[in-house]
């Protein structure tokens, strides 16, 4: 009937969207007091709902006669209206019709105290006022029962279109049975709901798994069992019916076996259970292969209970090697099935596999799917019998892994070696967790096929929410310290000094026992990473060794890191940026992601093979390439020289085989990177030392030769050919150039990129950043001894939002003459006019030397602290890449330095034509906080019609309010006016009005 | 400049009106060749600047090719053939945006001179095409060449014209357009230089030029009966010129003081032994690492941050690294401190204040186009092997290096000895012309 979807434990969030919240009960006070016998009915109920942890309960409402009845569902909405069968001022019917009449499509259902009040009231129900009658035999359960059969009536086609949810249909036309067995149904489905509970991991997850259960129908005649099940026999997973039953208006007293029939000519192998107060019924039922309970049995819930237990899968697994042998083993959920599945006899797993009960079982699990794909598989389809272990253990495990992938789960010990991201705290886990998390939702969204073909991953994770930082901070007396200090180190000292909580400490003690490898502590702050302030690189990221062999070390190790990064919230860089972003620092709190690190050892380093960052905006396309094309930066090891500035080689996943960096083998051998970053696994860890870099180290390429990791990333420069070949058996300079990945597709990674950029870009509504690593595996290798060979993944670390700013203030036509303009520039960003610079710093061209960058960085800071002070913003030019880590580049400015910038321009000199800085972390807060940024070529400086240019006489010829050793401070009376158009990549800086 | 001169370079003008980098190179030339044209009637009644100016053939054509979107492209393609005297036209093709007849013209005029000086018998060429290799992949890269090649091999031979690689056309594209020769023409032969080793290339190719600059300081330190054997010899740059002019000066006995970069300088007053050089050939070739490091490998040595060589006390100096690097200031230190014999490995790295310099001091001084003309050398040298078929070893190339060297040097001092002082700029601008006026003169007006 309806389309079947793939399931997805997400989907189970929008099942049963009717709930039964309000129910109205109508009934003299007497038969009130029957019912509350027990207590209060609202408590009866609420008490039924918690003893099978459902949520939720509806409260009931009593009223004593229908006139009250009608007046409350005019002022209220009841989901359900329970109506006994004495009524002092009217009857059941004439009751049921004027609720009708009010309110269409409410149930209404005649409950009646004992047999004889059934039975009378039965014979005269109008069935359209009166939805369904039932028997209170004093249980509340029933209660219990009513509300929830009334809500599977609703709810089922939803819930099989949107779950693909199990049915149960009950065919009994007694009321007296039929209230007896809704209760034990129920009673069971919910006891195998609540057994569900185990495989959630987290209180959503476990709350949806119990919405999936299956839903029970009811049928009072042949005809209607019939017409039922057609309309849902995809989903029907089991028939409960009496042998006798009314058919075409008459009672036929084999009704329920020729139904039977009728199912069994569609599912041989269906479930069927048949009930009648006739044992000669027995072997007729046995004969249409139905298990037989006698009516008048004292056991008869009991068997029915036992029916669903063997028959329906419903409660554990037992292994045995025959019917009603000895128990081998048992398995409460499918991570215990899984690991007994890897050791059972031989002769169990025949037995189960070829009665079904593995599919059965699995189906009762709601793992519906691979239930459904294990079921027509036989025993015959396999090469032996442990090759079906093998598969059903595989197939197991994928479906697991696929259902937990998008949700972060509850740090649990039981399953933490099964959960991809957890979370330890109740707290929020932070903008960058936030990003990895949404990463690992998309990813279970899409095939390896929609990615390229890559196999994409995000690496073990475990978040410690931002209760824990609150908790910390409060309890060791911090955070007045924290908002006055303004030395890092002395914070990181008092910081390292103070105490987790126990519970904490209990938990990071498990995860030091059970996480072996470098881990990535890394910040996960309320802020970072939100729409408009990605603060990149604000706040730290510690890269761990993590290999003692001692635990209590390794938990030291974490639990020192976990520190520092909580220290960092508080760091003079990050208040000074919070301060410039209009927050406060008393608003950020600090999450905490400990993060398996992506890489293979190699002697006393770790690393991956390498790493980048991705961006779906490329803000400065070269050539034929487009913007909107998005732009890669990628290097050997540690990503962290991307972040940091250094040769990456860039390239446009939509074109990865042209590369401008590459163009000829001179450009190759100046620009291509000459070590990589590492993780030294011998280094110590946490010491106090506000860069928290130690224990990253750089090595040289031959390193990367030695460890082989060199290999599908290197090429050779042939000096005798002048040319580069991507064999690296050949002497001669080695090269990082990708050829092997981009130009040769050793991997789909461009492809790859390409789809996750879109795919992010959707998902955020904005222009993205992706941060990667990727592991090689055993490419280019044989596999180790005794496994087979491992395959590349790429693995996802971070996704932020890459903020560009074209919004704003429209760029008029502002037009300048040549004399007029300071700087023109073809390669810009930012958008806007801003007419309130009045100050110019600048680099000296003759004092400048590359040797004395970091001087001027220093320079620069202190220049920069004076325009704090005065409340002015400045033009800053100078040449190289300005914020690069690597000071033979440029200017290693920290943001700190420049806060009080207005617009940048990179203007290098002939000779230094450094690649512009784009996708550092220093880049990236430029573009957030709308800094304009104008590069021009090296040695620009004519004023030229149409030309970039930058005209250094005029500059230079300008009286100078201040001058350091290799800087030049300019004050202006009228400010100069600078024009950005961030849709074409266009900037200007005209000089101020009055001085041509 | 004399009137009659300047009189024909306004009719060289008049002619070509658009192509002002011509314009320049001949105005360049005429300014010290014109005496002697004047002092040699009979270059002017064979009218030999008028011809010399004059390409021998232009060819221009149409480069179309599909792009990788399936976009049809078209580019320009140009080979001027500017005189083939004293042998098959040589010279590179350039890949290039900026690419235009102007400058390819003033290119394939000033390599006639240049090609001359080599004493080899090779003429005077230069291509290419405004197509821009940069920001292209390898496959259009490669149906560019061969669109490029289907129309320029008809006009090209072993024995007719010879390309060899310049800007945007390295050993990619040299392969890319061989290929495709091969093809078209069904004949294995050197059509090009600088091809890869394993098809036709020559060995010595990254040393020839550092080689070279030895030899030729060598011969001129000779001229004045001595040699590099003890002298204190300072080296700027670090690349294959500088590497291999080290190699050279070693094994002539001499002490190498420095090396540079763009970072700076290191001096060793202990002289960079083989050794040491072996370290800084590692360091600058495989590990691409900067030259300070040097100091930290040999903490004897000293690192002259954002400093050239210039100030260290020497006997040669032997500029390597970059244009304009030896000013007025630097060679006045030079001579002051003791240098006497300057020999440029780059081009034009000495500034015409230091030349001057260099000239008043009366020190020896072998410029740029004559003392690094072994790499230019090597390029005939591999159409030597070519045509032999036959591959010769490192240590026959090396020595025919060396022979032509000497040639160079000899020619220089034929012409520009003055006296007890050898003017070699003089010497190879007027060698390199005579040399082909002559030839010019002996085959009749053609």
């Amino acid at each position: 009937m309806q389309v079947r979807q793939q399931l997805q434990i997400r989907r189970f969030h929008d099942l049963m969207p009717f709930r039964v919240r309000e129910v109205l009960l109508v009934s003299s006070p007497f038969d009130a007091f029957i019912l509350e016998e027990d207590g209060q009915l609202s408590e009866q109920v609420f008490f039924e709902y918690r003893d099978v942890s459902l949520s939720g309960p509806p409260r009931v409402t009593h009223v004593p006669t229908g006139e009250l009845a009608l007046q409350r569902l005019q002022e209220h909405r009841y989901d359900l209206i329970l109506v006994m069968t004495s009524l002092a001022d009217m009857g059941a019917n004439a009751l049921g019709r004027e609720i009708k009449k009010l309110r269409p499509g409410r149930p209404v259902v005649l409950l009646a105290l004992d047999r004889k009040e059934l039975d009378s009231a039965r014979s005269a129900i109008d069935p359209e006022s009166i939805d369904g009658v039932f028997l209170w035999s004093g249980d509340s359960k029933i209660l219990l029962a009513i509300i929830k059969y009334f809500e599977d009536r609703e709810n089922v086609d939803h819930d099989i279109l949107h779950g693909n949810v199990r049915v149960i249909l009950l065919v009994e036309d007694s009321p007296t049975y039929y209230s007896s067995l809704f209760g034990t149904l129920y009673k069971e489905l919910m006891r195998q709901s609540h057994s569900l509970y185990s495989e959630g991991v987290n209180e959503l997850h476990r709350r949806m798994y119990m919405r999936s259960r299956p839903k029970i129908l009811h049928a009072k005649t042949y005809n209607e069992g019939q017409a039922l099940f057609h309309r849902y026999q995809d989903n029907i997973i089991a028939l409960v019916s009496d042998v006798e039953i009314p058919r075409d208006g008459k009672l036929d007293k084999a009704g329920g076996l020729e139904l039977v029939r009728v199912v069994r000519s569609f599912d041989p192998q269906l479930p069927v259970l048949l009930e009648s107060a006739e044992e000669a019924n027995k072997s007729k039922a046995e004969a249409v292969n139905a298990t037989f309970v006698h009516k008048g049995s004292g056991s008869l819930l009991a068997d029915v209970s036992n029916f669903f237990r063997q028959e329906l899968g419903f409660g554990d697994f037992i292994f045995r090697t025959e019917a009603e042998g000895e128990e081998v083993a048992r398995a409460h959920d499918v991570r215990e099935f899984e690991r007994q599945l890897a050791v059972v006899p031989e002769e169990c797993l025949v037995y189960h596999a070829s009665h079904n009960h593995i599919s059965i079982w699995l189906m009762a699990r709601s793992e519906f799917d691979l239930a459904e794909s294990l079921r027509p598989r036989r025993i015959s389809d396999f090469e032996n019998v442990e090759a079906l272990r093998q598969y059903l253990i595989a197939n197991l495990r994928e479906t697991r892994r696929r259902s937990y992938r998008g949700v972060i789960a509850d740090f649990s010990r039981k399953t933490f070696d099964r959960d991809a991201i957890c979370r330890i705290g109740q707290g929020s886990i932070g903008g960058k967790a936030r990003g990895l998390a949404f990463l690992n939702l998309t990813l279970s969204k899409n095939s390896e096929d929609a990615l390229g073909g890559m196999n994409v991953s995000v690496p073990r994770t475990t978040v410690i929410t931002t209760d824990k930082f609150d908790e910390f901070v409060d309890r060791n007396h911090l955070r007045d310290f924290a908002y006055e200090c303004d030395d890092d180190r002395e914070l990181c000292a008092r910081f390292l000094s103070a105490r987790l909580s126990d519970e904490l400490h209990s938990d990071l003690t498990f995860i030091a026992h059970h996480l072996d490898g470098p881990l990535a502590i890394r910040s996960s702050s309320l802020l970072e990473d939100s729409m408009h302030q990605p603060m990149a690189g604000i706040y730290s990221t510690l890269m761990i060794p993590n290999r003692s062999r001692d635990p209590e070390e390794r938990l030291r190790e974490i639990c020192s890191a976990v520190k520092l990064v909580y220290a960092s919230t508080y760091f003079r860089n990050a208040k000074s940026y919070l301060n410039s972003t209009g927050n406060r620092v008393e608003e950020e709190k600090m999450a905490v992601i400990i993060q398996r690190l992506v890489g293979q050892k190699y002697d006393n380093r770790f690393y991956p093979h390498f790493g980048g960052v991705a961006q779906s905006h490329n803000f400065y396309p070269i050539g034929n390439q487009r913007a909107e094309e998005g732009i890669v930066h990628v290097a050997l090891g540690l990503g962290r020289l991307v972040v940091d500035g250094g040769l990456a080689l860039r390239f446009s996943p939509r074109r990865p085989g042209i590369l401008p960096q590459h163009a000829t083998p001179k450009l190759i051998l100046d620009s291509s990177q000459r070590d990589f970053y590492a993780v030294d696994l011998d280094s110590t860890c946490c010491e106090i030392d506000v860069t928290l870099s130690t224990n990253v180290k750089s090595f040289p390429l031959r390193v990367a030769e030695l460890d082989g990791t060199l290999l599908p990333v290197g090429s050779v420069f042939s000096a005798d050919d002048q040319t580069v070949r991507d064999d690296l058996s050949l002497p001669g300079p080695r090269l990082v150039t990708f050829n092997n990945i981009l130009k040769h597709n050793a991997i789909p990674l461009a492809p790859a990129l390409l789809n996750l950029l879109e795919l992010a870009e959707q998902g955020l509504g904005c222009p993205v950043e992706i941060e990667f690593a990727c592991d090689m595996g055993d490419w280019g290798r044989p596999a180790a001894r005794g496994r087979s060979r491992a395959k590349p993944i790429l693995y996802l670390l971070q996704v932020r939002p890459s903020a560009t700013r074209t919004a704003g203030k429209e760029v008029q036509k502002y037009s300048f003459t040549t004399a007029e303009t300071l700087c023109k520039s073809s390669r810009s960003l930012g958008h806007g006019v801003e007419e309130s610079v009045r100050d110019v710093i600048y680099v000296r061209r003759d004092r400048w030397t590359a040797a004395s960058n970091k001087k001027i960085a220093a320079e620069v800071g202190e220049l920069n602290k004076k325009m704090t002070e005065a409340g002015r913003s400045y033009l800053l030019v100078g040449p190289g890449r300005w914020g690069t880590a690597d000071s033979w580049l440029g200017i290693p400015v920290q943001w700190s330095q420049i806060s009080n910038v207005r617009a940048i321009v990179e203007a290098s000199p002939s000779g230094y034509d450094v690649e512009p800085s784009q996708g550092t972390h220093f880049f990236q807060n430029i573009v957030s906080l709308r800094i304009g940024y104008l590069t021009l070529p090296a040695g620009a400086e004519v004023p030229d019609d149409e030309a970039d240019f930058f005209d250094w006489e005029w500059l230079d010829s300008q009286l100078a309010a201040t001058e350091t050793d290799h800087l030049r401070h300019l004050h202006f009376e009228q400010p100069l006016t600078i024009v950005l158009d961030g849709r074409e990549g266009r900037g200007l800086i005209a000089k101020p009005k009055s001085q041509p | 400049m004399s009137n009659s001169a300047n009189e024909f370079l306004q009719s060289v003008i008049a002619k070509n009106s658009a192509e002002k980098e011509f314009h320049q190179a001949v105005h360049e030339v005429l300014e010290s060749l014109w005496p002697i044209v004047e002092a040699n009637p009979r270059y002017r009644t064979g009218k030999i600047m008028d011809r010399i100016v004059e390409p021998e053939r232009v060819i221009m054509f149409r480069v179309p090719w599909v792009d990788d979107q399936g976009e049809v492209q078209v580019n320009r393609g140009f080979r001027i053939e500017m005189n083939s005297a004293l042998g098959p036209y040589k010279g590179g093709l350039r890949f290039h945006p900026s690419v235009n007849l102007g400058i390819l013209k003033f290119l394939a005029f000033e390599q006639v001179f240049k090609n001359s000086l080599t004493t080899l018998p090779m003429g005077g060429g230069k291509g290419g095409s405004d197509f821009d290799p940069k920001n292209k992949s390898d496959l259009e890269v490669m149906r560019f060449c061969q669109s490029f090649m289907s129309e320029l091999f008809r006009h090209i031979g072993p024995d007719t014209d010879v390309p060899a690689g310049d800007i945007g056309v390295g050993g990619r594209e040299l392969g890319f357009l061989f290929g495709t020769y091969k093809k078209l023409a069904n004949e294995f032969t050197g059509v090009l230089t600088g091809k890869g080793r394993s098809w036709g290339g020559s060995l010595i190719r990254p040393e020839a030029t550092g080689y070279g600059l030895v030899y030729f300081t060598q011969e001129m330190l000779a001229t004045r009966s001595d040699s590099l054997s003890g002298k204190r010899v300072l080296i700027s740059g670090s690349g294959n010129v500088a590497q291999y002019a080290a190699e050279k000066v070693l094994e002539f006995g001499g002490k190498v003081l420095t090396f540079s970069d763009s970072n700076g300088t290191i001096v060793d007053e202990e002289g960079i032994d083989k050794d040491k050089l072996a370290w800084i050939m590692d360091l600058k070739n495989n590990r691409r690492g900067r030259i300070k490091e040097y100091v930290e490998k040999y903490p004897g040595a000293s690192f002259l941050e954002g400093s050239r060589p210039w100030s260290v006390k020497c006997d040669v100096a032997l500029p390597c690294a970059t244009e304009n690097e030896v000013n007025g200031e630097d060679a006045k230190t030079l001579i002051d401190n003791g240098c006497f014999c300057v020999a440029e490995g780059a081009n034009m790295p000495s500034d015409p204040d230091a030349i001057n310099r260099y000239l008043e001091a009366g020190i020896l001084y072998g410029p740029g186009k004559a003392a690094n003309a072994g790499g230019v050398a090597v390029s005939g040298l591999e159409m030597t092997q070519n045509s032999m078929r036959l591959s010769w070893t490192r240590a026959e190339v090396d020595e025919r290096l060396q022979m032509i060297m000497h040639e160079i040097h000899r020619t220089c001092v034929k012409h520009g000895k003055d006296g007890d002082f050898i003017n070699y700029i003089d010497g190879a601008n007027v060698a390199g012309f005579i040399k082909v006026a002559d030839a010019m003169l002996d085959q009749g007006v053609v």
